[in-house]
């Protein structure tokens, strides 16, 4: 029982951080239309930023500022990306917006190599650093928990902005209809910008707050890309409450299957996503969709 | 082979170009350089290859990321059997790769085509990278990170190498690349070929005129999957070594690059896309290590500069200039 209760947690801290990167990969998705292929990337970025900030800071009270600075320098190379490139082809058809941050992605994730070199990059001080705290009985790292309810907290005020605030509908109306928003005295463009900023941020804390735990690594972009892949399809494309719903579901496999099913851990995030697909082709969430 | 895209006001200058490009092909190996008829076989594969992926992409509008995963598959096939079940004809062993590229490829194909636009390419993406997962699982069978290393298989009997006589490599390969182009050619113009098209331009409409559109571009995903596997199952004895990074992503990057680079609305564009890629991809890597940046970099620049690609900017230019038609 006790171990279930590792797993659960376990569950919740993979799914937090998967929940970040894919609510930034959806967000951009739902407001630009554009399925960002450099969004691992930008989770790498943000990994790699945070793990030289950290190391900068690390002994200082000033070390948690490392991940929002992180998150900030990943956003604004996001929005730069967006002003220089994907802002022309808006209007093209897919295949080239595809090709397009494919491009981008090959690009950025050998820049990362180019500039922070092939080996792996640990501050698994601060992780320590964190301590255990008794959960039933059990040690459990205190930093998990703090991961898991700074996701829930980012959470909470990304849909508070969306749903709330006048920015939120701002970015709603756009993500709904370009022009008629253009139309009514938006400046969609501007409103593309500030998608892209916080969606590749969202990515940037993701892989700012993985780093403790595990490393800043190359390869990490692929695997986070791939998992935001499978949680979006099983919630839906474009749903805020599906990435939600999808992370938390593939974490919670990974974290039962690591303890359980090693073997097959990533299979079984497969099959669902299989079974998802054949039953419910749109997603947990996703709006019907025509599947032509 | 310009014949191959509807040239006709100009059947002399399109059988003109075919006997030239032949000739060409054929000539490759009497330059004497083992180096060239490497370097060409490989390009003559992602030629095959590319022409297959283009079966999805320029014909039925569906991008997939995941061709590097069937190429790995048609690969690994004629790795496992003739490494770890000795079974070395090569005809058979090359069919059997494309049989079971084109098997996986139906099941996986089956519940991709379901989706179109990013969705199939998301889809296509994520389940390529299960396979590569999956290789460095099976460790048996694959030999996980190290891949397999692999002795050539016989042809007719006689033991051949492509390390040892790489000009009878190269014109096996070329004859594959023959037969490929041929067959590539004649589904295009099929009237199966011209209902792909039309699913690409409006696939509602292609419904409403009574197109079974799902299992026509199912059956186009398998056909670009056998295409794969082929290119794959040449791949394998050329290299003489297989390895798990053929199924990732980033390597159906290539193809994809291919095919936009040599132009994907037009046939004859992924063939030459297929050859230039490689040339450039070997003088390239021999100068620099920084080639994902660079391919990212050219990749940026094709897709916003010249989306047509080689071959549709030369026919663009030529139709400006002198007013030949074709092209399309």
């Amino acid at each position: 029982m006790i171990e279930v209760i590792r797993f659960i947690l376990d569950g919740l801290f993979y799914g937090s951080i998967l929940y970040l990167v894919a609510s930034g990969l959806t967000l951009i998705f739902g407001v630009a239309n554009i399925l960002n292929l450099a969004h691992g990337a930008f989770y790498m970025l943000g990994a790699y930023v945070a793990a030289i900030l950290i190391k900068l800071m690390i002994g200082t009270p000033y070390t948690v500022i490392a991940f929002p600075l992180a998150a900030v320098i990943v956003g604004l190379t996001g929005i730069a990306i967006e002003r220089g490139f994907i802002k022309w082809i808006y209007e093209k058809d897919y295949t080239y917006q595809l090709l397009l941050t494919f491009g981008l992605s090959l690009v950025l994730s050998d820049a990362v190599r180019i500039t922070f070199g092939t080996e792996p990059m640990y501050v698994t001080k601060l992780y320590a650093h964190a301590g255990a705290i008794d959960v039933l009985g059990n040690p459990y790292p205190v930093y998990n928990l703090i991961v898991i309810g700074l996701a829930f907290l980012i959470g909470c005020l990304l849909w508070l902005m969306m749903s709330k605030t006048r920015v939120g509908k701002v970015i709603r109306a756009c993500a709904l209809d370009r022009e008629m928003s253009e139309g009514i005295g938006i400046n969609t463009s501007r409103v593309f910008a500030l998608a892209f900023f916080i969606g590749t941020a969202l990515a940037g804390i993701s892989g700012a707050l993985v780093v403790p735990q595990s490393a800043a690594m190359l390869g990490i972009d692929a695997d986070a890309l791939i998992q935001s892949f499978i949680v979006i399809v099983i919630g839906g494309v474009g749903s805020m409450k599906g990435a939600l719903i999808g992370s938390l579901i593939i974490g919670l496999i990974r974290a039962f299957g690591i303890a359980l099913f090693p073997e097959i851990e990533l299979a079984i995030a497969y099959l669902v996503m299989a079974i998802v697909l054949l039953v419910r082709p749109q997603g947990l969430f996703g709006r019907e969709y025509r599947a032509a | 082979m310009k014949a191959k895209i509807g040239w006709t006001t100009n059947r002399l200058h399109s059988f003109a170009g075919i006997t030239i490009s032949l000739v060409a092909l054929f000539c490759i190996p009497l330059l004497g350089s083992s180096y060239y008829d490497f370097l060409f076989s490989l390009a003559l594969i992602y030629s095959m290859w590319a022409l297959g992926y283009n079966f999805l992409l320029g014909y039925t509008g569906l991008l997939s990321f995941g061709h590097g995963a069937f190429f790995g598959l048609g690969a690994y096939t004629v790795a496992i059997l003739v490494t770890k079940f000795s079974f070395k004809p090569f005809l058979p062993v090359i069919g059997i790769a494309v049989l079971a590229t084109a098997f996986l490829g139906a099941v996986i194909g089956y519940l991709c085509v379901r989706y179109t636009e990013v969705y199939f390419a998301l889809l296509t993406l994520a389940f390529s990278m299960f396979f590569y997962a999956l290789v460095f699982k099976l460790y048996y069978w694959t030999g996980g990170s190290d891949g397999i290393g692999i002795r050539p298989p016989d042809l007719f009997g006689l033991r051949f190498s492509a390390i040892e006589y790489p000009a009878h490599y190269y014109y096996i390969t070329l004859a594959f690349f023959l037969i490929s182009v041929y067959i590539g050619w004649r589904i295009v113009n099929s009237p199966f070929g011209k209902a792909l098209q039309a699913i690409r331009d409006n696939p509602l409409k292609a419904e409403a005129i009574g197109i079974p559109v799902r299992r026509y571009k199912w059956y186009a995903f398998i056909i670009s999957t056998a295409y794969s596997g082929l290119a794959g199952a040449l791949y394998a004895p050329l290299f003489g070594h297989v390895v798990p990074d053929l199924f990732h992503f980033l390597f159906a990057g290539e193809v994809l690059f291919a095919t936009l680079l040599g132009g994907y609305t037009i046939f004859l564009g992924p063939i030459v896309g297929g050859i230039v890629f490689t040339v450039a991809k070997r003088y390239i890597t021999a100068v620099t290590i920084y080639w994902p940046l660079v391919l990212g970099a050219l990749l940026v620049a094709v897709t916003l500069f010249f989306p047509q690609g080689i071959v549709g900017t030369t026919y663009s230019l030529l139709r400006r200039k002198i007013g030949i038609k074709g092209g399309e």
